[in-house]
């Protein structure tokens, strides 16, 4: 054997080595295929659009835009301000927080975008990833732990995260003012006392409780949005065929406004002004600066200019799980079909299953859970509950505006249970 | 065209995402073997993963027209090593592919054996060979493919494949020489 053909078989061995080094210390991303498909399409919706701008091109050059969502004017008077409120020493526990960012890329308005998007970190897989909700300087969490607390974690405006833990069943809502600028979170004391809401402005400075005035059904609050009108709470059943009665709270004047029967009531998060609405299994908006609601609990009937056009009747809950809102208040997302809420039409997303909603990443993408498993299940058009064998499987990443999904990597978090 | 509700724009993306799974596919069954190839030509985790990720891209954008879906590995190999030659090849991203600090360490932590002193002496002599040259023995002595077809890959001859292997063989006994003589 020549030196050549003993050098060339050593090489070979060390190549061969080498190789297996790579299996043993690479991280081998199972995302890898997606990510590509990610940037392909955006490579191709480039060259379809010959979208050539400077801006798109200093996006990519420059590798970052960071995506700043406008703060909304709010003219909701502070909460602060009213008579029933008292600063306690309501404890904000400075923890890690739950959830790791992956990069992606994004393209708004012929502009690529280098964002990210959540992802619930290992060291809480013992939890399981309830929602992500994006505000303006982080993303408000909600995990739920195996011996049923749930910790909601919320990002201060040093940088930080402030978790709040409640008890098995005592949580009673969430919501983030229009302006960012404070939490309003409603819980159950385990003491029996009545209905606590606690205000908290994001730099976790001050934190204020204040408490309702007595409404009808109280044990059954939940605190679902805040509105420019005030703050969205939904009571026990009040009617028939399933209705809820639905308030609007004002904290600075005590003051409660009922809304009219419906069955079921959003409040887009980054539109304060407006209210989507579901009676009868039809969806609608609700104008909040045009609706006369008093006249409207008079007549037990919303005033008619307030309301938008019909989004869709019934279907929105056709494959059950749940029923969610994009952000700005543009989308419907209901039984696996998003409807524009400006009635324009629909498209059904492309995944299988029931679905739960974990988030909206921003407008146009929102992550979604399939449910797979047998079992009753019941629901109030808002909520849905899942009695039996129930499993979420892969989180699915999905633009709504085409339909099309991908699966999210969940490290490992697939247990999450509606 | 509104894009909401267009049935064309519906078929499309049917069409579309039957395309991206079978991709995603394609990158899940063969990425560790890519990656093994990619690391073996670059000599760096890092830029291996960045080489493959350039060249998925390339194949992602590329295969619509892909009639052959057995070509496809075929083409991506090709690929990756024409888009690491040519990336190595430009003035302004010549790199010198220096063994990583950390292979090193690892290699030391393992406990000194010769073996693994004389495989790491090859390592960084490998690194210091050209691109097409390193590319060339990695062909040859770790893909074990044939001069023919590396010459395809390559787009060069046959004869300059013979004649960059040889001279890459001689250059890596070159390097290993004066640390023989240390030894």
């Amino acid at each position: 054997m020549t030196d050549d053909d003993l050098l060339a078989a050593r090489l070979s061995t060390m190549l061969a080595e080498r190789a297996e080094d790579v299996a043993s210390r690479a991280v081998l991303r199972s995302s890898l295929g997606r990510d590509v498909v990610l940037r392909g399409r955006s490579v191709r919706r480039r060259r379809r659009l010959a979208v050539g701008s400077a801006a798109a091109a200093a996006a990519v050059v420059l590798g970052v835009v960071v995506a700043v969502r406008p703060a909304v004017p709010f003219s909701h008077a502070d909460p602060a301000a009213s008579a029933n409120t008292s600063t306690v020493d309501v404890a904000l526990t400075p923890a890690a927080g739950p959830l790791r960012f992956e990069p992606r890329v994004t393209r708004t308005n012929g502009t690529l975008q280098f964002d990210v998007a959540p992802v619930l970190d290992p060291d809480w897989a013992a939890g399981q990833l309830v929602s992500a909700q994006r505000v303006t300087n982080g993303w408000v969490v909600q995990v739920l732990r195996p011996d049923g607390t749930l910790d909601v974690v919320m990002p201060t405006m040093d940088g930080t995260v402030s978790m709040v833990s409640f008890p098995a069943g005592t949580f009673r809502g969430l919501a983030v003012a229009p302006d960012g600028s404070r939490y309003v979170i409603a819980d159950r004391p385990e003491d029996g006392r009545r209905l606590r809401v606690t205000v908290t402005r994001v730099n976790g400075a001050v934190v204020e409780e204040t408490s309702l005035p007595s409404v009808d059904g109280e044990t059954h609050v939940l605190l679902t949005g805040w509105t420019s009108k005030g703050i969205l709470l939904m009571t026990e059943p009040a009617g028939e065929g399933g209705s809820r009665q639905w308030l609007l709270w004002d904290p600075a004047t005590g003051t409660v406004t009922k809304l009219p029967s419906y069955t079921t009531v959003f409040a887009a998060r980054d539109d304060p002004d407006r209210l989507v609405v579901e009676s009868g299994g039809c969806w609608r908006t609700l104008e909040l600066d045009k609706a006369d609601l008093t006249a409207a609990v008079t007549a037990n009937d919303p005033d008619p200019g307030a309301l938008g056009p019909l989004v869709q009747c019934a279907g929105a809950d056709s494959r059950g799980g749940a029923v969610s809102v994009s952000p700005e208040g543009r989308y419907l997302l209901g039984g696996g079909l998003v409807s524009a809420l400006d009635g324009s039409g629909s498209v059904p997303l492309q995944v299988t299953g029931r679905l739960g909603v974990l988030g909206w990443e921003d407008e146009h993408t929102v992550v979604v859970i399939p449910l797979e498993g047998t079992g009753p299940t019941a629901g109030d058009g808002r909520t849905t509950t899942y009695d039996g064998d129930w499993t979420g499987v892969t989180p699915q990443r999905c633009d709504v505006r085409s339909g099309a999904c991908i699966a999210v990597d969940t490290r490992g978090n697939t247990g999450w249970l509606p | 065209m509104n894009w909401w509700g267009s049935r064309e724009r519906s078929r499309g993306a049917s069409r579309g995402d039957a395309r991206d799974d079978a991709f995603c596919a394609f990158v899940e069954a063969r990425l560790p073997a890519l990656l093994r190839s990619a690391y073996l030509l670059t000599g760096s985790h890092a830029r291996a993963e960045d080489l493959l990720q350039d060249v998925l891209l390339k194949v992602y954008l590329a295969w619509p027209r892909i009639r052959d879906t057995a070509a496809v590995e075929d083409y991506t190999r090709t690929a990756l090593v024409r888009t690491h030659v040519s990336q190595l090849r430009r003035p302004s991203r010549h790199e010198v592919a220096l063994p990583e600090a950390a292979d090193e360490f690892l290699a030391g932590a393992t406990g000194a054996a010769v073996d693994v002193e004389q495989r790491d002496e090859l390592w960084t002599a490998l690194a210091r060979l050209g691109p097409r040259q390193r590319a060339v023995l990695v062909l040859r002595f770790y893909e074990d493919l044939p001069e023919a077809r590396i010459a395809e890959v390559l787009g060069v001859s046959v004869g300059t494949v013979k004649s960059q292997t040889a001279r890459g063989l001689a250059r890596l006994a070159e390097h290993l020489a004066p640390l023989k003589e240390e030894r």
